[in-house]
């Protein structure tokens, strides 16, 4: 339903415009072609595959803490979500 | 069973061609409502369904107002709909530009999405400088120069990136033969694709009678979706018996050109590629309209009213992919029900808009099923990922 998954940016391609992303030990590679600037450390909302809006650490911690206390799993979801 | 969840779709090839779609969307999220106040509900829906994020809060924000007799001002409510309204262009644009080249073999030119990623954030801060258009009772602070020019910029994109001139003037077309003559430019990629569709054959493929969701009373929507076994109906809804279809087609098929496609070839790809472009070059002039209205009523200096909520309401607005619902009940500030309809569930029904466009497709006996079946499953743009297998 419109969910997006907030993840941490760990690494970047800046040639492919794509970054690597974590949440707990999941690490995704993603596409960051609609973001303008994106730098290691930062937050992103990723829907499938691709990195939507940056997000400040207050927001992201706040949104998985949500989706968990609904009973979900969002490392889960980063894994099993689609690719570019 | 992911949080978001996906569609996993099935298509069998042959002469009695066939369709399955299962989703595994789950539907328990909106239990995290349950027992919070408006005031949370309003915070809480733009954070988690991020992709939708305007028309949520706007929904969200309205049925908790609603609920509790808070009526915004005419201004409040105008810059909600401008920023739902260029959501949809995002939207829109980001499927005709990232989307629609790949099934032109080439890669999209990526540095323009992300102009319309810059131009959107652009809008919102324009329309909602402090952030408030979607808090309860809210008063936004409209900056009019940023946001008059920023509606500029968008049709300049338009003009450049999609319509190859004014979209203004792109909406005049009216016949199969003004879309070809339009389409033989190829200078953009909506350009280049509509010609191959008009050419290689494949315009009218999946062409299926649309089923269009009707205007639903909000007092009889409030039946299926507030009863204690909605989640049967968010699932998979029906209205009067049968499933129906909430798509860009169904909002712009009295539009001469929408008519034209489907007099030709019936509702199939072609008609649903030319029913998103004519809704997107409406969109700046609904824009300019509405906020060139918004000079006679200052969002943040107007007053709130108040009406006699009774703690119960549903509310729907046209979202980028069709019409989104949220139905609230409330009980002394504390939410005791929530709910939520997504356009997806009615466009990917089972036995819905999708699936019967694919099944069309999958029994003729030429073309490349593959490719046509992921173009017709991005025209009905479902606001989750799928796997596609087809046999």
């Amino acid at each position: 339903m419109c969910l997006a998954m907030p993840a941490q940016v760990v690494s970047l391609d800046v040639q492919r415009e794509t970054a690597t992303v974590a949440l707990g030990p999941v690490r995704k590679e993603i596409s960051i072609a609609l973001l303008e600037e994106v730098a290691i450390g930062d937050y992103v909302l990723v829907h499938v595959g691709f990195a939507l809006h940056k997000l400040s650490p207050e927001e992201a911690e706040r949104t998985l803490s949500m989706m968990r206390e609904a009973g979900e799993n969002p490392e889960r979801e980063l894994a099993e979500g689609d690719r570019p | 069973m992911t949080v978001a969840g996906r569609l996993q779709i099935d298509v069998c090839r042959g002469p009695e061609g066939s369709a399955r779609i299962v989703s595994s969307r789950p539907h328990a999220i909106t239990r995290l409502f349950t027992g919070r106040t408006s005031g949370e509900i309003a915070r809480l829906v733009p954070t988690l369904f991020s992709v939708c994020r305007m028309a949520q809060a706007a929904t969200a924000t309205s049925v908790c107002e609603t609920a509790l007799g808070i009526l915004p001002s005419a201004g409040t409510a105008q810059v909600r709909e401008l920023l739902v309204l260029a959501e949809t262009a995002r939207e829109h644009l980001v499927r005709i530009l990232m989307d629609w080249p790949r099934f032109l073999g080439c890669a999209p030119d990526r540095a323009v999405p992300r102009r319309v990623m810059m131009l959107d954030r652009k809008l919102r801060s324009a329309l909602d400088r402090d952030g408030t258009a979607f808090a309860i009772a809210g008063k936004p602070h409209v900056d009019r120069d940023a946001l008059t020019n920023t509606l500029g910029d968008l049709e300049m994109l338009l003009e450049a990136e999609v319509f190859a001139g004014p979209a203004a003037q792109w909406l005049d077309r009216a016949s199969l033969d003004d879309l070809l003559a339009w389409s033989n430019g190829a200078a953009t990629p909506a350009q280049r694709l509509l010609h191959r569709g008009l050419e290689e054959g494949w315009w009218a493929s999946g062409s299926i009678e649309v089923d269009p969701l009707p205007e639903i009373d909000r007092v009889c929507l409030a039946g299926p979706l507030l009863a204690e076994d909605a989640d049967a109906f968010t699932r998979l809804p029906t209205w009067n018996g049968r499933p129906r279809e909430t798509t860009p087609l169904v909002r712009q098929a009295e539009h001469p050109l929408v008519q034209a496609c489907r007099d030709g070839a019936g509702f199939g790809l072609g008609a649903r590629l030319a029913a998103r472009l004519v809704e997107l070059a409406a969109l700046p002039g609904r824009m300019a309209a509405l906020a060139a209205t918004l000079t006679t009523e200052e969002a943040a200096s107007s007053s709130v009213g108040r009406t006699a909520g009774n703690g119960r309401a549903i509310v729907q607005t046209e979202a980028a992919r069709g019409r989104l619902a949220h139905a609230i009940e409330i009980d002394r500030g504390i939410v005791t029900r929530y709910r939520i309809l997504a356009p997806t569930e009615w466009n990917f029904h089972p036995s819905g808009s999708a699936a019967r466009g694919l099944a069309k497709l999958a029994c003729a006996s030429t073309g490349d099923t593959r490719r046509l079946a992921e173009l017709m499953i991005t025209a009905l743009d479902p606001c989750v990922g799928y796997e596609l297998k087809v046999q």
